[in-house]
C-alpha cells in the first residue's frame, strides 16, 4: 500500500467538507475557496476542487451569484444554501464521530 | 518577430505568443478530454477558464504584455494537471471505469457459464442463478435450453474472472 494512495484517499473524503467549512464562515469566490483550502494544505493543485464545486452547487447545497471584479473576469461567489448548512451539520457529527473513533482506539491501552 | 494570437478567456481579451497559444488550447483539451462526459464537464471547464484569466491579469502589468510561454507553465503548474487532480481520479480520467456494464459469460462456470455471467451483470449469487435456471428450464419444458444455447453463442465471453473485473470494483468504489 502506497503512502500517497492513501493520503489521497483521506484528502478525498473530507475536501468536500472543507469546502463547506469555508464557506459557512462566509461567502467567497472561487480563488478565495481555492487560496484557503491551499494555504491548508488541503490541495495541492487547484484542479481538484472544480468538480467537488460543480458536485455541491448542482446537488442544492451551493449557491452562486457573479459579482463585477475591477482587476479580472465577474466573480463567482458561492454561498451555502439551507440544505448545505444542514448538510454540514451532519458532517460535523461524523467528523466528531470519526476523530473520536480513531483517538479510542489509538489511546486504548492494552 | 513573433506572431501573437488573441484569444478572448472568461470575456476578456488576452495576446498569446503563438507557442503559448498553442500550450494553453493542448492543456484546456487535455483536462476536457479527462473529465467525464457529466453535464457538470461544461461548468467546470468555464470555471477553470475563468481561473486561468484571474491568474494572467495577475501576471501582466498592462493589457497589451504579450503573454510568454513561462507564464502558461506556471499557471498549468497552478492548476494542475488532470493525473494531478488527486481527489477526483475517478472523476477525471479512468473512463474506463465509467463503462456501462456489459453482459459476459464468465470464466468461472460450469456448462457455458451464462447464468454466472447473468448473476455477475445483476449481482445476484451465482448458485441462486444457477436453481434459477434450472427451474425457468422445468417450467418452459426444455425450450429454455434453446435459449441457454443461444445466449451460449451470442454473448462474448468475458478475458478474465468476472469475480474480480473492473466492474467490480466500480460497484465498490460506489
Amino acid at each position: 500500500m502506497k503512502i500517497e494512495n492513501l493520503k489521497s484517499q483521506m484528502r478525498k473524503g473530507v475536501l468536500e467538507y472543507c469546502i463547506l467549512n469555508v464557506l459557512v464562515k462566509g461567502d467567497a469566490y472561487t480563488s478565495e475557496i481555492l487560496e484557503e483550502l491551499k494555504q491548508a494544505k488541503m490541495i495541492v493543485v487547484e484542479g481538484t476542487v472544480y468538480p467537488l464545486l460543480m458536485r455541491l452547487k448542482n446537488g442544492g447545497y451551493l449557491d452562486y451569484r457573479w459579482e463585477e471584479s475591477l482587476s479580472g473576469p465577474p466573480r463567482k461567489y458561492y454561498a451555502l444554501t439551507k440544505k448545505g448548512k444542514d448538510f454540514l451539520k451532519l458532517m460535523d457529527q461524523s467528523w466528531t464521530e470519526l476523530v473520536n473513533a480513531v483517538n479510542h482506539i489509538k489511546n486504548k491501552s492494552l | 518577430m513573433n506572431k501573437t494570437i488573441d484569444v478572448s478567456l472568461a470575456g476578456l481579451l488576452f495576446h498569446l505568443e503563438e507557442a503559448s497559444y498553442y500550450k494553453l488550447k493542448k492543456y484546456l483539451r487535455h483536462v476536457k478530454n479527462s473529465l467525464d462526459e457529466t453535464e457538470d464537464a461544461e461548468e467546470i471547464m468555464n470555471e477553470i477558464e475563468a481561473r486561468i484569466a484571474e491568474l494572467l491579469t495577475k501576471k501582466i502589468s498592462n493589457p497589451q504584455q504579450v503573454i510568454k510561454v513561462e507564464t502558461i507553465d506556471e499557471i498549468i503548474e497552478i492548476i494542475g494537471k488532470p493525473e494531478d487532480f488527486e481527489a477526483e481520479k475517478e472523476y477525471y480520467q479512468n473512463k474506463e471505469s465509467f463503462q456501462k456494464k456489459k453482459l459476459f459469460r464468465d470464466t468461472d462456470k460450469i456448462i457455458g457459464g451464462v447464468a454466472a455471467g447473468f448473476a455477475h451483470y445483476i449481482g445476484l449469487d451465482v448458485s441462486l442463478m444457477r436453481i434459477l435456471f434450472i427451474l425457468i428450464l422445468i417450467v418452459s419444458h426444455g425450450t429454455f435450453l434453446l435459449v441457454y444455447i443461444l445466449l451460449w453463442a451470442i454473448v462474448p465471453k468475458a478475458d478474465h474472472k468476472l469475480s474480480q473485473s473492473k466492474t467490480n470494483k466500480t460497484e465498490f468504489n460506489n
